[in-house]
């Protein structure tokens, strides 16, 4: 699972949706139940870490490719 | 020196005959300005075509305005395509026209159909070229005017879905000279500037204020973009030779927003739901392992023998309550009763008491008539002899005694004048 890195935000959230599905179903033993709960839960945080939550200012970008403050 | 004689007719036919063999003549188009327009009853226009140096007379007869999607008026730029042929009956000359479409809108129309046809032939709109457009892009590129209602709308909404995406704007020309070009060279900047969707467009205009998004150049640069681009130009009436190139087309630059700019709120949601969901997994499976446990605990447990002594014991403590019951409701039974018979002997009392209250009060009454007093009221009164006693007769009467007389508010003293004796 090390291309999870890799993962964008909608793969995730289809692998977790598929975790999911797997941790609802009843032939699970429970030690699988707690592996998937234990990845699904990091992936979560990865994911949710991706997002940064510092408000963003309005870029403006100049012909040259160089950006400043909008306004 | 020819001294031959022509009839006005043979002159006119002859011209006629010129007119109808050139070639030029025979298919024009001719640019100019609307007047003396009239629709006949027959449906035929009559009208006349002119600019700064003259007019030429035109028709355009009923069986030819098929297609013809507006009603000409005085003023109206046109371009008219006919035949320009000889009326032999006035001797002039007039453009039939087989088409008429209007100049500047029109014409602009005719290029937009033109182009959109070409660049759909060349593939250009095949739904197979169209990039997914990522749903939760952190970075956003928008080629539109730094001023404006587009930029302000596409704002408000991502800081209102999402303050945490970055915008980054070119800051585009979008209408006039210069427009395509700079579109283009936006679409070239923040495709290589890694943002992860586009936005190009423009608020509402008219026609011709959105035309630099129907230009080749435009388009082409669109469908070059790696990055995927939402096109949103105008209203949601307006559809531009852009947004059928583009990856979506927004209806406007608000809904392009909303395309662009992930709900962060709905995010979160989603990571919530996630996590609960992953968490009642484990839960689940334990709860149900626990439960199974716990039956077969109480399986075992009801047959041990220290689970036959206890229902022994148990059942001779329900033998004890049931005695107990019974007795307790003996009891309750009796003491009903013994109430019962007091009640009764309480109620003889009371109404031996009434009885007697009863006769006092009618004893009360019987006496109030003999008070003395309330007689005086009445104009009687009462009168005693000098020591106190009752005067009742004339025989102990003597002229110069005092009386005493009662009367309801007082008493008056009195001396006998005369005694008469009717005895």
């Amino acid at each position: 699972m090390d291309e999870k890195k890799e993962m964008t935000i909608e793969e995730s959230f289809a692998a977790l949706d598929d975790m999911v599905k797997k941790l609802e179903s009843d032939k699970i033993s429970l030690e699988e139940s707690f592996r998937l709960y234990e990845e699904g839960m990091k992936l979560v945080k990865d994911v949710s870490g991706r997002i940064e939550l510092v408000e963003k200012k309005m870029q403006i970008i100049a012909g040259n490719g160089e950006t400043e403050d909008f306004e | 020196m020819s001294a031959s004689v022509y009839t006005v007719g043979q002159i006119n036919r002859y011209i006629r005959g010129m007119f109808s063999q050139d070639i030029l003549l025979s298919s024009v188009r001719v640019r100019g300005e609307v007047s003396n327009c009239k629709y006949h009853t027959s449906g035929h226009i009559f009208f006349s075509l002119k600019d700064a140096t003259g007019t030429i007379n035109c028709i355009m007869f009923a069986g030819n305005r098929r297609g013809m999607d507006f009603r000409m008026a005085d003023g109206d730029k046109v371009i008219a395509d006919g035949s320009i042929e000889v009326y032999e009956r006035d001797g002039r000359y007039q453009l039939y026209a087989k088409k008429i479409s209007r100049e500047g809108a029109g014409e602009l129309y005719e290029r937009f159909v033109r182009l959109k046809k070409e660049l759909a032939e060349m593939g250009m709109f095949d739904p197979r070229y169209k990039k997914p457009v990522p749903k939760y892009a952190k970075r956003i590129g928008i080629v539109t005017a730094p001023t404006g209602a587009a930029i302000r709308d596409i704002q408000n909404i991502a800081g209102r879905r999402n303050p945490y995406v970055e915008l980054i704007l070119y800051p585009a020309l979008v209408q006039g000279e210069g427009a395509k070009e700079s579109i283009v060279r936006g679409i070239e900047i923040l495709d290589r500037a890694g943002v992860e969707v586009i936005i190009v467009g423009r608020g509402g205009g008219s026609i011709e204020d959105l035309w630099a998004f129907n230009e080749e150049v435009v388009a082409q640069a669109i469908f070059d973009c790696e990055t995927p681009i939402i096109s949103a130009v105008g209203h949601e009436t307006d559809i531009t030779i852009a947004d059928y190139v583009a990856d979506l087309r927004a209806p406007t630059p608000s809904a392009a927003a909303e395309l662009a700019v992930f709900d962060f709120r709905a995010f979160k949601d989603a990571l919530d739901r996630y996590r609960t969901a992953l968490r009642r997994g484990p839960e689940t499976k334990l709860n149900h392992l626990k439960m199974q446990l716990r039956l077969r605990q109480t399986k075992l447990a009801m047959r041990s023998p220290e689970s036959a002594v206890r229902e022994k014991r148990r059942m001779l403590l329900d033998a004890e309550d049931a005695l107990c019951e019974a007795l307790a409701g003996k009891i309750l039974l009796l003491k009903a009763r013994t109430d019962n018979t007091g009640r009764r002997l309480a109620d003889g009392m009371t109404k031996a008491l009434y009885r007697d209250k009863l006769r006092l009060h009618g004893l009360i009454g019987r006496l109030k008539g003999l008070n003395p007093m309330d007689r005086l009221s009445q104009g009687f009164s009462f009168v005693t002899d000098e020591d106190g006693n009752a005067f009742t007769s004339v025989k102990s009467a003597h002229e110069g005694d005092v009386l005493t007389i009662f009367v309801s508010d007082g008493k008056v003293r009195a001396e006998i004048r005369e005694v008469i004796d009717h005895g």
